[in-house]
C-alpha cells in the first residue's frame, strides 16, 4: 500500500545505503520522513558494489566516521534487525616490494598517532601462516583484524525494511522532476504527487551532483563503474580479505566457494540510461593483480562480470554537510568506499537535518571544499 | 505481488547468479512473474545478461592482449 503522505519533516532523494541509513536514524529520532527513489532501492552502487566493510586503508580523515561505523558493524541486527551477511573477516593489503611495506609502516606510524591502533604491518612468515596460497613473493603486508564483509543488496533492503518499520515512507520510482523553495519548506514533485519538508537530504549517489546544483550548490563529482568479477565455486583457500598496496585489488572468498574480484577498476557509466559497459584493460589489470597474489587463480572460472553506477568527486572523500541554502543536507559521493559508512554517516546527516552540529569533525567532507562550489 | 520483476527477483534470491548464469532459470522465472502479475512476457522483462554468459578461465583475461596493447 502506497502511503498517502504528502508532507515530512525531511525529504530524502535516493534510496541507495545512505538513503536509507538516514531514513532509519531520522525516523528512530521520531521525525517524519519521506524517501524518494527513481528507480528501486539499492539498485545502482548500494546493491552491486563488494560489500566491503573495512577500516583498512582509509584516508585518514575518514578514519574516525569508519571506526565509528564499524562499531555498528559488528551489531548490526541490532540497528536493522537483519545480519546482512555480514561476517568478520581480517582484511591484508600485501606489498610485493620493501618500498611498499616501508610506505604502510609510516602510515600505521601516523594512525598511532591519532590514537587508531587497528592497523599493522604483517611480515612475510606471518603472511605465510595467514595465507599458505599465497605467492611467495608476497612480502608482507598492512593487516586488520575485525572488520568484514556483508551481503549488499540484502544490506540495503535491511535497511529499507528497518527504516518503514519506523515509520519511513519509502516511494520508489519516483525520480524528482522539480524541486524548489516554497517559504519554509522545499518541494519536490515527482510524476506522481508533490511532497513538502522543511529540509532535504540529497543521497543520490551518482546522480547527486545533479541534485546538487538544483538545490543551489556546485560540486564536481564524476560517475564510474566499479567493475567486479566472480568465479564458479571453488575449493576454500583464503578467510581473508585480499588487497594490494600497490595496486587495485580486493579479493574475498564466500562461504558457498565462489570468489569475488574487484578492487575499484572503472567500467564506464552511463547514469544517464542506468547502465554500465564493462573496460576489457582494467579487467585484464584486476585480474592479473589476483592471479599474481594466488598464481591458482589462473585456472578459476570467472561466472559473471558487473559493475554499478557510482559517483566519485575529486579527492575520493565524500561530501557530508550542509548546502548553502537553507534546509539542505548533502551525503553523497562516497568515491567507491561508502559502504561500510553508512550506518554512522546515517547518523550524522540525522543530527545535520535536525540543524545540530555532529559530534564528530567532518569539515574534510566539507560539500563546498571545491573552488566554486556554490551554483550562480 | 510487490515485485519489480526478474532483475530484483535475481538480486533477492540469487536466481540467475549461478554457474548457468540463469540459462535454466531464467525463462521460467520471467514467465511465473508474467502470470503472477498479469503482465505480457515483454513488460515483465529479462535478467541483464551478464558476461562472460559462459564461465571462462581468469587466465584468459588476464592474459589478453588488449588492442592499446596496455
Amino acid at each position: 500500500m502506497v502511503s498517502e503522505r504528502r508532507t515530512a519533516d525531511v525529504l530524502i532523494v535516493g534510496g541507495g545505503i545512505h538513503g536509507c541509513a538516514a531514513a532509519l536514524h531520522l525516523a528512530a529520532r521520531g521525525h517524519a520522513v519521506i524517501l524518494l527513489e527513481k528507480d528501486s532501492v539499492g539498485r545502482h552502487a548500494s546493491g552491486a558494489n563488494a560489500g566491503g566493510v573495512r577500516r583498512l586503508g582509509r584516508a585518514t580523515v575518514e578514519v574516525p566516521l569508519s571506526v565509528r561505523a564499524a562499531a555498528y558493524w559488528r551489531e548490526i541486527d541490532a540497528l536493522v534487525d537483519d545480519d546482512c551477511g555480514y561476517r568478520e573477516s581480517r582484511y591484508l593489503k600485501i606489498g610485493f616490494t620493501e618500498e611498499e611495506l616501508e610506505s604502510a609502516r609510516r602510515r600505521v606510524e601516523i594512525l598511532q598517532q591519532q590514537g587508531f591502533s587497528h592497523e599493522e604491518v604483517i611480515d612475510r612468515a606471518t603472511l605465510r601462516d595467514l595465507l599458505p596460497a599465497a605467492a611467495p613473493a608476497c612480502l608482507g603486508a598492512l593487516h586488520v583484524a575485525g572488520d568484514g564483509y556483508a551481503q549488499p543488496y540484502r544490506t540495503v533492503q535491511a535497511f529499507r525494511r528497518r527504516a518503514e518499520a519506523l515509520g519511513a515512507v519509502i516511494r520508489e520510482g519516483s525520480p524528482v522532476r522539480d524541486i524548489a523553495r516554497h517559504g519554509t519548506v522545499w518541494r519536490i514533485t515527482t510524476p506522481q504527487a508533490s511532497f513538502e519538508a522543511p529540509v532535504v537530504v540529497n543521497t543520490a549517489g551518482a546522480w547527486g551532483g545533479e541534485l546538487a546544483e538544483r538545490l543551489g550548490d556546485r560540486i564536481p563529482l564524476a560517475a564510474h563503474a566499479p567493475m567486479l568479477a566472480i568465479t564458479t565455486r571453488m575449493a576454500p583457500f583464503v578467510d581473508a580479505v585480499v588487497g594490494l598496496l600497490g595496486d587495485a585489488l580486493s579479493l574475498k572468498q564466500f562461504e558457498n566457494g565462489t570468489v569475488l574480484i574487484g578492487g575499484g577498476v572503472r567500467g564506464i557509466a552511463e547514469p544517464a540510461t542506468n547502465t554500465t559497459r564493462l573496460d576489457l584493460a582494467g579487467i585484464r589489470r584486476f585480474l592479473a593483480a589476483a592471479a599474481r597474489v594466488f598464481p591458482h587463480l589462473s585456472g578459476a572460472e570467472i561466472n559473471r562480470f558487473w559493475a554499478g553506477i557510482e559517483g566519485y568527486t575529486p579527492d575520493n572523500l565524500p561530501v557530508i554537510g550542509p548546502g548553502a541554502a537553507e534546509g539542505v543536507v548533502h551525503a553523497f559521493g562516497f568515491s567507491a568506499h561508502g559502504f561500510q559508512l553508512a550506518p554512522a554517516a546515517g547518523a550524522v546527516v540525522a543530527e545535520l537535518a535536525e540543524g545540530r552540529p555532529p559530534d564528530l569533525d567532518i569539515s574534510a567532507f566539507d560539500p563546498h571544499r571545491f573552488p566554486n562550489a556554490t551554483a550562480p | 505481488m510487490g515485485l519489480l520483476g526478474p532483475n530484483q527477483l535475481k538480486s533477492f534470491s540469487r536466481a540467475g547468479m549461478g554457474a548457468c548464469q540463469g540459462r535454466y532459470c531464467g525463462l521460467t522465472v520471467q514467465a511465473m512473474i508474467a502470470a503472477r502479475t498479469g503482465r505480457s512476457l515483454a513488460e515483465t522483462g529479462y535478467y541483464r545478461l551478464r558476461p562472460p554468459v559462459k564461465p571462462v578461465p581468469l587466465g584468459a583475461f588476464a592474459d589478453m592482449e588488449t588492442p592499446d596493447g596496455v
